[in-house]
């Protein structure tokens, strides 16, 4: 029940996220489409693998796959659905976290909370590299010359 | 093809090159846009060269060389404008006429924006339910919602101000954070944790860090790493915000 609210949330908001970057409704729900299925791809990899930092990876993975999967569909470019997708894997709670505890002069948080924030950024960014990279090969042709 | 075409083909192409680079697209798609625009005229030799300040573009046909060099500073990001752009040059080929192409870029120029009570609403309704992606309470949506609605308010007035980014960041952060404390002196429900957090989304340079990565990836390193520098800033604005208002109110 958790995850359905959720998901919903992570709908809602990217959805919201899409309009206020300009992009129409049926790109906007097609983002906010890649952005759920990246929440659930966090919630279960995060269950199998314990690991926060790789299902945030997974979850950057995918969405930004959808993302060039739908952009090669819909003949848009991929950031349209990329960027909205990631928005809620962003870690502005860590950073906020950190600059609380570097307030009340608690290092310690504050230096777990933003190595976190940092980390999580650091996956999202492998994930966005790695799907580019697959797609970069799969477009120069490396399936065309296999097959011949 | 005389010098005065060329021209006109080269302002063409910085006229497309600028709005793109404005709505925020990555330097490659900018410089593939260039080329394949400028190819579709038969142009012997394109270069170009893009950073996410400023534009280069070289065309050579026959004897005639032409070369332009343009500063692009604001950056508003709008995604349906880089896509229809992108549609645009991908659309050309040498049935249509310069005055033909002109005119399409004027209409594509002018694409209309969601009006501006649907963006405010937008962003107070991504605000108050990132509240509950955070540990908020139902409590928090309402304030959320209010502040994210002014945010975006502020966001929108800053473009047409001539403020540095840093500066955006930071006043929008604090105004965030002292709102934020304001409303929860109104309520014991409320929290402001979350609300402070919901409300920054709106500011966190996702943005940035997608450019920044795609335009290293794409062989683009300066304008990766000028990026990935901006959005360091963007943080470190935001967290700069947050912690003032956080030790002068709190």
């Amino acid at each position: 029940m958790r995850l359905l609210i959720e998901m919903g949330i992570v709908f809602i908001c990217t959805f919201m996220f899409a309009i206020t970057y300009n992009i129409k409704k049926q790109k906007s729900f097609l983002a906010s489409f890649a952005s759920v299925i990246g929440w659930l791809v966090k919630h279960f990899s995060n269950i199998e693998f314990k690991n926060e930092y790789l299902s945030v990876f997974l979850a950057a993975l995918t969405i930004s796959l959808v993302g060039e999967f739908l952009a090669i569909k819909k003949h848009a470019p991929a950031t349209v659905f990329i960027i909205p997708g990631i928005i809620p894997l962003v870690p502005g709670s860590n950073m906020y976290y950190s600059m609380l505890a570097v307030i009340n002069d608690n290092l310690d948080v504050a230096t777990y909370q933003g190595l976190k924030a940092i980390f999580y950024a650091v996956a999202i960014s492998c994930g966005i590299i790695v799907s580019l990279s697959i797609t970069r090969l799969i477009k120069n042709g490396f399936w065309i010359k296999k097959s011949n | 093809m005389d010098k005065i075409k060329l021209k006109r083909i080269l302002n063409l192409a910085v006229k497309t090159s600028e709005l793109l680079l404005s709505s925020g697209a990555e330097t490659y798609r900018v410089e593939d846009t260039v080329r394949i625009m400028c190819k579709s005229y038969d142009i012997d030799y394109v270069d170009t060269f893009v950073t996410p300040t400023g534009i280069f573009i070289s065309l050579e046909k026959g004897s005639e060389v032409v070369t332009i060099v343009r500063r692009v500073k604001k950056c508003v990001i709008d995604l349906h404008m880089i896509e229809s752009l992108n549609n645009f040059a991908r659309a050309f080929n040498k049935s249509i006429t310069l005055n033909q192409a002109e005119n399409m870029l004027n209409s594509v120029e002018r694409t209309a924006h969601y009006p501006i009570y649907i963006q405010l609403l937008s962003g107070g309704i991504s605000s108050s339910f990132f509240t509950l992606l955070f540990k908020g309470s139902l409590y928090d949506m309402l304030p959320a919602f209010i502040i994210g609605f002014l945010l975006k308010f502020y966001l929108m007035k800053s473009t047409k101000m001539n403020l540095s980014f840093f500066l955006v960041n930071f006043i929008g952060a604090f105004f965030v954070t002292i709102l934020s404390l304001l409303f929860q002196n109104l309520s014991v429900n409320i929290s402001y944790n979350s609300i402070i957090i919901a409300c920054i989304m709106q500011l966190v340079p996702g943005f940035g860090i997608t450019n920044s990565i795609r335009d290293t990836i794409s062989g683009d390193i300066l304008s990766g790493v000028s990026r990935a520098n901006e959005a360091v800033f963007i943080a470190l604005a935001i967290a700069l915000g947050v912690g003032v208002g956080l030790v002068g109110f709190i």
